[in-house]
């Protein structure tokens, strides 16, 4: 990692320039950057603030309790923290197998975190950068000024995200920190009734969704020299990958690839995590830095999350496959695909070197 | 002749020691936040970029207790440029789950996760400057501030959010009826 922006030498002579609270964005942040007289940036720190001790305070609960209390460590992605820990809770009571049923609910509940938390993310909150600018009036940089200016597209994000979260009322019991997964299993079904409610949307919400891959696709053609270049760093990423590598949610295999898209390592079971994983504490943040055990800290932090799940794996569904390739043709009709380095890049990279025994993921 | 254009009411909003729970079950109004939105615009809020709250704010809603000096900071900015403010869900009303590390030190919760924990490659406590300083335990926010209105839940649900409102939005005192009060 770079840390050349990190510690700037002599801070004390130095201007400071605070985001504080950095909003649109899901969690507790501020971010301050020091610059010198003619404007060069000499330190840049993303500091979460808050620090609430979950680790402590859930030791001595009865284990059962677990999977409710740590979901309110986060009420945007409360099924991911509520899955990982009946997951958890599942070894604990010995629990090998779930019986299929409630594996199948467990993955509904993720699918329809992914789909509200990925609509909040897009819609409420980033599209009013893609739409106005990120430079744009501050009154009207939000959803709200979308709904005012495309009514349309805040329409669908607001029902995309309604759509996900009636997803997780109906398997977890409430739109937010229900009670669903159980150690071993689940503890309410989906009725007949409730399954064709959700059946009653799904090809409007499956192609709105689509709508709304057209509609970055449409945003980044207008002006594909910031596109190409914003937010994008190299680094190495970890994602699990279900079987065969799938893109998967809720269950598999830990896998991590360099910034050129070799394996790092693949195959290792989540249970042995701190084997290959350790944390460095910094004094300016209550959040931990992770990296790789066999690249040290220096080198071996890594990417998560949407990014590190599309590019790690070594394939997806046959319709995510086509908006992925239709990201791809864009991205080469505009640029040289070396020079910009967009998601799913070190895939391109990796099979245009053969790509040892891995499928090129997304073609 | 047409009505006089009514002034939109302000609404700031924020996150102290919460996990956006609440603000996420604001969101599940669904499809009226658009009516909501013919009365209201927001000021301070998680959802747009503005960092202030506006000197006349009409109303505040606030999710989170007290868990470090700078959430009774904003606390107490909300409380003083607000006309009604409301403390919304379980950790605004009574600290909520945060409130479960009250029975340990904060001393040795802050040694475990950062100094014996497993799995770190080095241990300190975090001590920057920019940092909030903790406070020792988690508070309730009426016991800083007063507090106008209290809606119960973990999170309350969207329909107990829009209840709230739109008593207020008509003029009358908010009342939650059968089913939206609840506390889990
Ligand atoms: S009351 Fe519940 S939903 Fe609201 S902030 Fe606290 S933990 Fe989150």
């Amino acid at each position: 990692m770079t840390y050349s922006l990190e510690t700037a030498e002599h801070p004390e002579r130095l201007r400071r320039v605070a985001i504080d609270p950095v909003s649109r964005v899901e969690g507790h942040g501020k971010v301050t950057i020091l610059l010198d007289e003619h404007n060069k940036v000499h330190q840049v720190r993303l500091h979460i603030v808050e620090f609430r001790g979950f680790e402590k305070f859930i030791q001595g609960r009865p284990y059962w309790e677990v999977p409710v209390m740590v979901q309110r460590l986060c009420g945007i992605c409360p099924v991911s923290h509520h899955l990982a820990a009946s997951k958890a809770m599942d070894i604990i009571v010995g629990a090998k197998k779930l019986t299929p049923t409630a594996e199948k609910l467990r993955r509904l509940m993720h699918y329809g975190q992914m789909l509200q938390s990925h609509a909040l993310h897009f819609f409420h909150l980033c599209s009013p950068d893609l739409l106005f600018g990120f430079d744009s009036d501050v009154t009207r940089r939000n959803i709200v000024g979308v709904a005012a200016e495309h009514p349309e597209i805040a329409k669908r994000g607001v029902l995309l995200r309604k759509f996900g979260q009636e997803v997780i009322r109906i398997t977890s019991g409430k739109r937010i920190h229900g009670t669903g997964a159980v150690p071993g299993g689940m503890n309410k079904s989906l009725t007949i009734a409730e399954r064709d409610e959700l059946l009653k949307d799904i090809y409007q919400i499956v192609a709105w969704s689509r709508d709304a891959v057209h509609l970055i696709q449409k945003v980044h053609i207008q002006d594909p020299g910031l596109y190409n270049s914003f937010g994008i760093f190299r680094s190495n990423f970890m994602s699990i990958v279900g079987h065969n590598g799938d893109l998967d949610f809720y269950h598999g295999s830990l896998r991590a690839r360099d910034d050129n898209g070799k394996i790092i390592f693949d195959g290792v079971d989540y249970q042995q995590y701190d084997k290959y994983i350790e944390e460095e504490v910094k004094p300016w943040t209550y959040m931990k830095f992770p990296f790789f055990r066999s690249l040290g800290k220096e080198h071996g932090w890594y990417k998560v999350g949407p990014l590190a799940r599309i590019q790690n794996c070594t394939q997806i569904s046959p319709l995510c496959r086509a908006r992925a390739q239709g990201v791809r043709r864009l991205r080469r009709r505009l640029t040289d695909a070396r020079t910009a380095r967009l998601p799913l890049d070190a895939d391109d990279r990796n099979a245009a070197r053969g790509g040892g025994n891995q499928e090129p993921a997304a073609r | 002749m047409n009505a006089p254009v009514k002034k939109k009411l302000k609404v700031a909003t924020t996150s102290l020691a919460g996990c956006f729970g609440c603000h996420m079950s604001f969101l599940d109004i669904d499809e009226r936040l658009f009516t909501l939105l013919e009365h209201i615009e927001f000021d301070r809020s998680p959802l747009t970029d503005i960092k202030e709250v506006h000197p006349e704010c009409d109303i505040g809603i606030i999710e989170g207790g007290l868990c470090n000096a700078e959430n009774v900071h904003v606390l107490r900015d909300f409380r003083k440029n607000c006309k009604i403010l409301i403390a919304i869900g379980a950790c605004a009303i009574n600290g909520g789950l945060p409130a479960q590390r009250n029975h340990l030190p904060l001393s040795a919760i802050l040694e475990e996760v950062y100094h014996t924990s497993p799995g770190l490659s080095n241990g300190l406590i975090p001590n920057d400057p920019e940092l909030p300083l903790p406070l020792n335990q988690v508070h309730p926010l009426h016991e800083v501030v007063k507090i106008d209105y209290f809606i119960p839940g973990c999170p309350p649900s969207g329909d107990a959010i829009w209840k709230v409102l739109t008593d207020l939005l008509a003029g009358r005192e908010p009342e939650l009826g059968h089913g939206l009060m609840h506390y889990d």
